[in-house]
């Protein structure tokens, strides 16, 4: 099963009605099952719920196969926790999706760095259909500890 | 949000931790002793939402007085860093990882307020001299 999300807070219905799309063009074979956000587009071939609670959300990561979602942080962290394959496709500024493009930024960086695939049209998101069966995603090595301790002593700076 | 949580999963370290959470819309309750806050959200394409969101924040920050804040955005947290800033409270920002090419906005907006300011690029953190990097929260 695949799962695709757009997030918590808005609509996405550009990647909804592309995965939609790509479902009934059987560039997806696999069972799709989509949160959506409060959209105007109503999908024809997927079952969808416009959020999941915090529960409902893990429950869906943990059973997918892969993930196709927006490319918020929040999503990518997730993904990249459970090491899930990850397809994103950046909300963005021309289609006033967003205020500015980082998320295709976010999702050009972490796309050469293998931790996930990018795509912006079907044609892309067949590519990345093609490779999802042998696609590991790389993992991240981030210094929470280390940031952390650095925040630590300005606390104890600043309190002093 | 992913990101302030991730670094509050090795805060155990800190001498003393938040008394008191702010975040935008939806706050997930599980430190039962502190106090929660929400702002509401906003962004640079609705100033009648930053209004309202500047206003709460000077009634909270005038009502708590935080001593510290530590926070990785986005604008709504500026906002409440700014007006928190106004009441001599420290600022500690991250900018998200989400920025690449340059700092966000809402941290241009924050940087003149923050006493540390942190990116998570080595690339912004050279671009910034006075920004700093110790690797990533993601």
């Amino acid at each position: 099963m695949i799962f695709l999300t757009v997030g918590s807070a808005l609509p996405f219905d550009r990647i909804v009605k592309l995965i939609d799309q790509a479902i009934q063009q059987n560039i997806i074979a696999d069972e799709v099952f989509a949160q959506i956000g409060a959209g105007q587009y109503v999908p024809q071939s997927m079952e969808s719920r416009d959020f999941l609670n915090k529960d409902d959300f893990q429950d869906m990561m943990g059973k997918s196969t892969a993930v196709i979602s927006h490319a918020g942080i929040g999503t990518i962290g997730e993904c990249l926790k459970l090491k899930k394959p990850m397809l994103v496709m950046p909300r963005r500024k021309m289609h006033g999706e967003l205020v500015d493009d980082h998320q295709l930024n976010t999702a050009r960086v972490f796309a050469q760095a293998n931790h996930l695939m990018c795509f912006e049209t079907l044609e892309e998101l067949g590519g990345c259909i093609k490779l999802l069966p042998n696609f590991s995603p790389e993992t991240r090595n981030p210094n929470r500890k280390g940031i952390s301790r650095e925040v630590s002593a300005y606390i104890n700076e600043f309190i002093v | 949000m992913t990101e302030l949580n991730a670094l509050l999963e090795e805060s155990s370290v800190w001498p003393v931790q938040p008394s008191m959470y702010i975040s935008t819309l939806s706050i997930t309750k599980n430190k039962p002793d502190a106090s929660c806050y929400r702002i509401g959200e906003c962004d640079r394409n609705t100033p009648f939402q930053i209004v309202r969101v500047f206003q709460k924040s000077i009634a909270i920050a005038f009502k708590e007085r935080p001593d510290i804040i530590v926070t990785t955005g986005s604008l709504p947290l500026a906002i409440f860093a700014i007006a928190s800033r106004l009441f001599g409270c420290k600022v500690i920002w991250i900018d998200s990882i989400s920025q690449i090419d340059k700092i966000s906005m809402s941290g241009r907006l924050v940087k003149p307020f923050a006493d540390k300011f942190f990116v998570q690029w080595p690339e912004l953190a050279a671009r910034y001299p006075d920004a700093i990097y110790r690797g990533e929260l993601i």
